[in-house]
């Protein structure tokens, strides 16, 4: 039989192509069409194998374990969502919009059609930015106080202290009563102070960053605060990033902390 | 905390009203399932904890384009998929890491645990061999066991396509998992030229 006495009907054999059996494998043909080589097929030994090795393929990949999203890729992502979460705080407070982003956003801002994925350098552009060193830790400070400041990678940019409203009442859990010679934290643990904003004696900004500064924190800016007692002592846990993903420094100082005054307790990593 | 809610819709609505804790609820809710796909769709430890964060981040700042009509999942999954598939083409010159996946679903004790093993690695390894749409096709489909018509929306493609794309890799996986023993018997007829005279026979 020759390839030009195939052309003018439906799909003949045997032998049929591997492509023709794995489409009417995976129901790529048309019903009628289907219908007729399943019956055709239904005859020829080596295409019921071909068959059967396409089933065999499918229960091998169907048996592959369910994975689990290791920890520390789990706490990075809830820390990027939680300085989502945190941007957004300090834009709205300053725009006295009240809903996240998603819902107000400009439309020049807002990406048509569904599902669309964002632009990712412009993504991680804006991480960046937030993350630069004089904006970090003014917009730390600024967290404290209440007052917004604008990100504009500048140490220029001086916190407006009659603007500030009067802080935030937390409703303030107990500090963490922790134990041992360094600050060691469970997975729940950490997630409880990744997003807390419990600065304590470090409430005052300039206080804030004379403390990091002190503690040779040169860029980032605390991703949670938390007051602690470690072995009954009070002190303050200031969650960092360590720069490398799934890791955080826990830098854990005394009240006393501020400019000069590094006030160290224990200065700990978690993940990594 | 948020008060629980019981649909991802409803965290959906919450997170774009302004609670600031619906959308973290709504990623632990399908960490798992959009980690798989992100992992097995990149191949790579680091480019799916980066591809999965990107994604999980466009979400958080895109979930007004979410439509009601469409599943929340499949919503996600389709973001995490675009951002495995634009990062697996922008590395597209740099050789593939083998991957070695973990779980803590390993069983045990079997009878055949290190045969078990080995199929896993030799499975993983072949979807590691496929082009980049027809295995996030098979992952979704064949893996993770989504139907083809979310699998479709998913990938943001016909379901036609989705067939197409599954048939194409599980030929591809037949033969690098040995259940093919003789593809070379396949007719005298190579699959290219077969597929040309069905269309034109149409």
């Amino acid at each position: 039989m020759s390839g030009e006495d195939r052309r003018s009907s439906a799909p003949q054999g045997p032998p049929w192509s591997l492509d023709l059996l794995a489409d009417l494998h995976a129901g790529v043909l048309d019903e009628a069409e289907a219908d007729e080589l399943r019956r055709q097929v239904a005859a020829d030994p080596e295409a019921r194998e071909v068959l059967a090795a396409l089933d065999a393929t499918g229960n091998d990949l169907a048996d592959l374990p369910p994975l689990t999203i290791p920890d520390d890729v789990a706490a990075r992502i809830e820390a990027a969502l939680e300085e989502e979460v945190r941007a957004w705080s300090q834009s709205t407070a300053s725009a006295g919009v009240s809903s996240l982003p998603t819902a107000d956003r400009p439309a020049s801002q807002q990406h048509t059609g569904q599902a669309q994925v964002v632009d990712f350098a412009e993504a991680r552009r804006r991480r960046r930015r937030r993350f630069g060193l004089g904006a970090g830790l003014l917009a730390a400070a600024a967290a404290v106080t209440g007052v917004v400041v604008l990100t504009t990678g500048t140490m220029g940019t001086r916190t407006n202290e009659e603007a500030a409203g009067p802080p935030p009442a937390p409703s303030a859990p107990p500090p963490l009563a922790l134990q041992g010679d360094q600050v060691t934290l469970s997975g729940a643990q950490f997630s409880e102070a990744l997003g807390a904003k419990q600065y304590g004696a470090l409430s005052d900004p300039q206080k804030l960053i004379g403390c990091l500064q002190a503690n040779g924190v040169k860029s980032g800016k605390p991703m949670g605060a938390r007051e602690i007692t470690l072995n009954g002592r009070p002190a303050e846990l200031l969650i960092l990033p360590a720069g490398k993903i799934g890791e955080f420094r826990l830098l854990t100082v005394g009240p006393e902390c501020g400019p000069g005054t590094p006030a160290t307790i224990s200065d700990s990593m978690f993940g990594g | 905390v948020s008060v629980p809610l019981s649909s991802d819709a409803d965290l959906i609505a919450a997170h774009t009203s302004g609670d600031p804790h619906a959308f973290s609820e709504l990623f632990r809710r399908h960490r798992d399932r959009l980690w798989a796909v992100a992992l097995r769709t990149m191949r790579d430890h680091e480019e799916a904890a980066d591809a999965l964060q990107d994604a999980m981040i466009s979400a958080f700042r895109n979930a007004s384009s979410f439509r009601a009509e469409s599943q929340v999942t499949t919503w996600l999954h389709r973001i995490v998929v675009n951002a495995c598939l634009d990062r697996i083409r922008r590395r597209q010159a740099r050789p593939t890491v083998p991957l070695a996946e973990t779980s803590p679903a390993e069983p045990a004790s079997t009878r055949d645990v290190m045969e078990e093993q080995d199929t896993r690695m030799a499975v993983q390894q072949a979807l590691a061999d496929l082009p980049e749409d027809q295995r996030a096709a098979i992952v979704l489909v064949d893996v993770e066991g989504y139907s083809v018509s979310e699998t479709a929306a998913m990938l943001g493609v016909a379901e036609g396509t989705v067939k197409s794309r599954c048939a194409r890799g599980r030929v591809k996986l037949a033969k690098l998992l040995g259940h093919l023993r003789n593809p070379s018997a396949d007719a005298n007829v190579p699959d290219d030229a077969m597929a040309m005279r069905r269309r034109e026979g149409r």
